[in-house]
Parts: C-alpha cells; structure tokens; sequence
C-alpha cells in the first residue's frame, strides 16, 4: 500500500462518496471538477493500484486547512488505513507550516480524531454555517 | 466603492496594515500576508475614492463544497458603514464561490450576533468544527 498525492479518478470519486453514504447519485460533471479542482489528495492505494482510500485538504497554505474527504472502501476499514492517511495529512500540514488542521467529523468518528489529537473548539468560538440556498440577510 | 480580487505588492501591504488594526492578525509579518493572499483561494479587497485599502476578507475553498471565510477586516475608521456585509456578499457571490454548498466561518463569540443578521447560523446540524494545533 502506499499514499500518493495524485487525485482520484471522477470514477473513483463517485463510488467512494456512494460508499461513504455522503452523495447517492454522484453528478458527473461534478465529479469531474471536484478531481481538478485545487485541493491536496492523499490517495491509497495497493500494489496493483488498486483505490482503498481517498483524504483531501484544502488549504491557504500558510495558516490553516481543512479536512474534507477521509473515506475508506468499507474492506479495507479497521486496518489503520484512515489514521496513515491522517498521518501524512498531518505531516504535509507541518512541513507547510501551518497553524492548524481543521475538520468536520462524521457521526461517530469524533474519539478517532480525539486519538489524533483533534479537539473540539470551544463555543468561546463559535462555529457559523450559511445554507447555500440563503442569500446574505438585508 | 472599488472592488479588487487581485492584489499588487503595495496592496498586500495595506492588507497588512488592516491586520495590524485587530489583535488577532496584529502580530503577521509582511510576508506571511503575502503568502495568505497569494495562497488563498478567493481575495477580496474594498478600495475607497482615494484607492485606499479599506476592508479586506479571504476564502478558502475548493469551489464545490467548502468555503470558509477568514479575516473579515474593515478599517477602523469604516466600521459600522456596512462594508463587512458588502464583503460577504461579494464573497457569497463571487462568481466561483456561488455554487459552493456549505459557506462556514468561526468567529469571536461578540461577532456572532453580526453574522447571525447576514443569515448564519451556530445551528450546524450537530457537526462541530475539531482542530489541531501544529507543534
């Protein structure tokens, strides 16, 4: 197994969100610019090149980055596969640099970022979402 | 109002001035905001009639399901003339940000009331933002 920093085929992309239960019916032409679009991939994968996982960091690439697709194909999960990714996720923020890594984490995965060190932030920072069909308020 | 998406040098040292007037941002050097302008996906820059720098944001995204909102700035003498909402809507509707699914930001507790008005919410569906801090 190993961990490159090419991106996924729109192919790849699509079963890999289908299989993370994230988008049913993946658009292909938004696959297609999600794989060309400017992110940092770590893609792993097995000798025969197999795909077995995907993460990916968006970034300013001096201050912060952003977490925004772990995803392990379901048989290959409980092997570790998620935490090297992180690890070189990791490891690529600190050879950039960068203040910190953020993520939202799925239900049910806060305790493995917890292992990695990831904590919540507080609510003396609140955390602000706007829906995209809201226009900014009048 | 002009409004600018690409920054000359002197720019970026205005941009460096305006962090200087917040505690927050007051301790980054020249270089590091020149490297935040250049490495940020989206910049947006308020010029007044004197094409002087008078507020500044920067985003982060991948154009199709993130962008996150940084250093909204407008300069002390501007504040509370509606130019931190100009910002966000200009980021909101930038053209290669409009589409994008989910606009986040993390702010001080005493902003939250001022983003609540522009339409976001603490409510963010039980998912809460984690970080770590690079030793």
């Amino acid at each position: 197994m190993r961990i490159d920093r090419n991106p996924p085929t729109a192919n790849e992309l699509a079963y890999m969100y289908q299989e993370a239960g994230w988008i049913e019916k993946p658009d292909k032409e938004q696959m297609e610019k999600s794989v060309i679009t400017q992110s940092e991939w770590f893609v792993a994968r097995d000798s025969d090149k197999k795909l077995l996982g995907i993460g990916r960091i968006i970034t300013d690439y001096v201050r912060y980055a952003f977490i925004v697709d772990i995803i392990i194909k379901e048989e290959y999960q409980g092997q570790g596969l998620g935490k090297k990714i992180m690890n070189d996720i990791i490891a690529q923020c600190r050879l950039l640099g960068l203040e910190s890594v953020n993520l939202w984490p799925s239900e049910g995965k806060v305790p493995f970022y917890e292992s990695l060190g990831f904590y919540a932030l507080p609510s003396t920072q609140p955390h602000m979402k706007l829906k995209c069909s809201d226009d900014i308020s009048e | 109002m002009n409004v600018i998406y690409t920054f000359s040098d002197d720019q970026i040292s205005q941009v460096h001035q305006l962090y200087k007037t917040v505690w927050w941002a007051k301790d980054r050097s020249l270089s590091q905001t020149k490297l935040c302008v250049r490495g940020s996906q989206v910049c947006i820059g308020l010029l007044d009639d004197n094409n002087q720098l008078v507020g500044f944001t920067r985003v982060i995204s991948d154009f199709i399901y993130k962008a996150i909102i940084f250093d909204v700035i407008v300069c002390s003498k501007q504040r509370g003339s509606g130019l931190g909402k100009q910002l966000l809507k200009l980021a909101k509707n930038h053209e290669l940000l409009s589409n994008v699914a989910h606009f986040e930001l993390y702010c001080l507790p005493e902003m939250e009331e001022f983003y609540q008005r522009l339409g976001f919410s603490t409510d963010v569906g039980g998912i809460k933002l984690m970080r770590s801090i690079n030793q």
